[in-house]
């Protein structure tokens, strides 16, 4: 299990992260969203122990992650992180060694992971003449060579094209079914609202929206009805709970307040001719985040 | 340590049998050979090759001390093997010099009068050998004759204090060390300046791709830190046996190519061996001062390439520590000619020009070797200081990618360092 227990961490008189707690269990797949600056890449190293948090602190097991057990952790920073002289095995061979691995099991596994991401050929080859994409595959394959029981992601998936971004989100759900704790980080919200179970929204080093994502959305209340009939806008705009009517080239997109004006709503599409459509659907995770952090921009 | 050996392991195979290190060893292995046996080949390819015939000097000793065998100083002092040409120097039979001018086969004709301690000289040279590497030779001697007398006489009768000069070289000896040793120093020079730009680029190669958070992730920063100078250090160890083969090599083959010409062997090292009776001590003493200094200069190099972000800033950074390595280069080798000793002897106490300044004031004789051990333990002092103090600083600026001025950077980065440790 992985504690995040009230951290706060300072740089001078800035503070990156403000009492921030969470929990990841194992078998957990954990999403850290926030904007640029938030205090995501703080947190992952305070996880990592490689910052020591002003106050509160992360614990792996009831234990502060250190070099007694960062062997048994992958951790894949935001930019890429290579070393672009090297060959991709002798790449490997160097992060796996640091990780206490054996020569052989680090060619064993560089074999198979190049195969999975159908890049065998590559293993010679140096990192410099690598795609962008293929640079991005051998980092994802140098945080999780030593088979990691917490895996810490920073937007794996930045730079990657669909198809690549499937192979990796195969990968991390492997990692999950063996019971090992995956946190990471995206902007691409689709992601985390596909395989994430609890997220922390960050904003400026604060949480704004933590917690189970489907309590997340129930929490937030806002809906959006979408709509396919001859309505007329202002009536709509001007129906009890309606902030905002967007028209489409064939529906008309109405958010609400909440629940209880869905009734209100649907009376009014009935007396409208040609209904083909009342869809009542929550909020999208990008959604809440929009608002949300726009709101939280507009209070400062 | 697994992981620290590791490093190490890594660090050197990065710099050692890579193309640059293979093509830069073939250049200096033939620069060393090459200067390890100019003298033979100059000897061999030079435009007098065969010898010829030694100038004859006649000297007349005209002194109130007629016991002193002038003729015969004057034959040891001029006939040795830096000399290019050879003289052969005789005491006289002449009346006047009139006899000179009148006989054929002497060319120079020497005489000296009043005190030996500070005699007149009459030199007369016939108008067909007045060649100026003639003139100018018999006219070095003359310069520096009152000047051995002066030493010999010394040597002989202790002063009022009862002290002797028995640490000072023989300024003949003093003068060649000093000619010789901007040569055998620059390797020396060479291999800090290597090692130092090595371990910089090194670290900043990973820091600035980003890599160093996964091994920072992996290894505490101080494990990186030792890891990187210790491999360094290797490195210096492999490139400096090289260049100990090299010239072993040129030595050898100077061997040969005396045996093939039949010339004779001029190798430097043999020279120095005559010239310097106490070099044991000083190679060991500068082995000890290279070693030690060069720990020194990749401890900086380390905090520089912590503090910088990308590889400009760290060529930028560096500068400063550039110039303290080739002004203590520089303040080794100019200061002895200029006879700068108290400044020599101050230079070799400051840590920074110390690992230059140190064997080279002890091998000019300028200081003892009490004085060169001193000057190594306070090096040595100063060594442990920087590691303790900079050790924690790099700790917080490797991971660190702050853009701002480079003092304002590493104030801040002391402070975080060290207001850690107290807590």
């Amino acid at each position: 299990m992985l504690e995040v227990k009230n951290v706060e961490m300072k740089y001078g008189d800035f503070t990156a992260v403000h009492d921030l707690s969470f929990t990841i269990k194992p078998g957990q797949i954990f999403g850290l969203l926030g904007t640029n600056g938030a205090g995501k890449t703080t947190t992952f190293r305070v996880i990592m122990g490689l910052l020591p948090p002003t106050k509160g602190e992360a614990l792996y097991f009831n234990e502060h992650v250190g070099y007694h057990n960062v062997d048994e952790i992958g951790y894949m920073i935001e930019e890429r992180s290579l070393l672009t002289k090297i060959t991709v095995k002798d790449l490997l061979l160097y992060f796996g060694q640091l990780k206490g691995m054996s020569k052989p099991l680090i060619l064993k596994r560089l074999d198979y992971w190049l195969d999975y991401f159908q890049i065998p050929e590559y293993k010679d080859q140096k990192i410099k003449e690598l795609s962008k994409g293929n640079q991005q595959k051998i980092q994802f394959i140098s945080a999780i060579i030593n088979e990691p029981k917490l895996l810490v992601l920073d937007e794996p998936f930045s730079g990657l094209d669909p198809i690549n971004t499937e192979l990796f989100v195969k990968v991390v759900r492997a990692f999950q079914d063996k019971g090992a704790m995956i946190v990471f980080s995206s902007h691409q919200l689709d992601h985390v609202e596909s395989f994430c179970e609890e997220i922390v929204v960050l904003e400026k080093g604060r949480a704004i929206i933590q917690g189970n994502i489907k309590q997340v959305k129930k929490d937030f209340k806002k809906l959006t009805i979408h709509i396919a009939a001859d309505v007329d806008i202002d009536t709509l705009n001007n129906l009890p709970g309606v902030y905002k009517v967007e028209k489409n080239t064939q529906t008309f997109k109405v958010k609400i307040e909440s629940e209880s004006f869905i009734q209100g709503i649907f009376d009014y599409v009935k007396t409208c001719d040609n209904v083909t459509k009342f869809d009542v659907e929550e909020a999208s995770l990008s959604e809440i985040f929009v608002a949300k952090v726009g709101g939280s921009r507009e209070q400062v | 340590m697994n992981k620290f050996k590791y490093l190490v392991t890594f660090g050197l195979k990065k710099r050692v049998w890579r193309k640059a290190f293979i093509i830069t060893n073939a250049i200096l292995g033939i620069a060393i050979l090459l200067i390890v046996n100019i003298p033979a080949l100059i000897d061999i390819f030079g435009p007098d090759h065969e010898q010829p015939d030694p100038f004859q000097v006649i000297v007349i000793n005209d002194t109130t001390d007629q016991t002193y065998d002038l003729s015969g100083s004057i034959d040891t002092y001029i006939n040795n093997e830096f000399i290019e040409d050879s003289y052969e120097i005789k005491g006289t039979t002449y009346e006047d010099s009139d006899d000179f001018w009148d006989d054929e086969d002497v060319d120079i004709l020497l005489i000296f009068s009043g005190d030996l301690q500070s005699p007149d000289i009459d030199m007369y040279i016939k108008p067909s050998h007045t060649q100026s590497h003639l003139v100018n030779n018999i006219q070095r001697f003359l310069n520096d004759y009152q000047g051995i007398e002066y030493a010999n006489f010394n040597l002989i009768e202790p002063d009022q204090n009862g002290e002797d000069d028995n640490g000072r070289l023989a300024p003949e000896d003093r003068m060649f060390i000093e000619g010789i040793v901007s040569i055998l120093f620059l390797p020396m020079f060479m291999l800090i300046v290597f090692a130092t730009q090595f371990l910089g680029v090194d670290i900043i190669e990973e820091k600035s791709s980003k890599a160093i958070e996964t091994i920072i992730a992996s290894v505490p920063a101080k494990v990186h830190f030792l890891s990187k100078i210790t491999a360094s250090v290797g490195f210096l160890f492999i490139q400096g046996s090289l260049l100990i083969i090299y010239g072993l090599l040129g030595a050898g083959l100077g061997r040969m190519m005396a045996s093939t010409v039949d010339t004779e062997a001029l190798s430097l090292f043999a020279e120095l061996s005559t010239r310097i009776p106490d070099w044991p001590i000083l190679l060991v003493l500068a082995i000890l001062f290279m070693l030690v200094g060069t720990v020194l200069f990749l401890t900086l190099s380390a905090l520089i390439a912590s503090i910088a972000t990308t590889q400009e800033d760290y060529q930028q950074f560096q500068a400063p520590l550039v110039l303290i390595l080739i002004s203590g280069f520089y303040i080794g080798i100019f200061l002895p000619m200029m006879g700068a000793d108290n400044l020599i002897k101050i230079a070799s106490f400051i840590p920074l020009f110390s690992p230059f300044v140190g064997p080279i004031a002890f091998a000019t004789g300028v200081t003892s070797l009490w004085h060169a051990l001193v000057s190594l333990l306070i090096l040595m002092l100063t060594v442990i200081l920087f590691m303790y103090l900079i050790s924690p600083i790099y700790k917080v600026a490797i991971l660190s990618y702050e853009e701002t001025k480079f003092f304002r950077r590493i104030g801040r980065y002391i402070k975080k360092a060290f207001s850690k440790k107290t807590t």
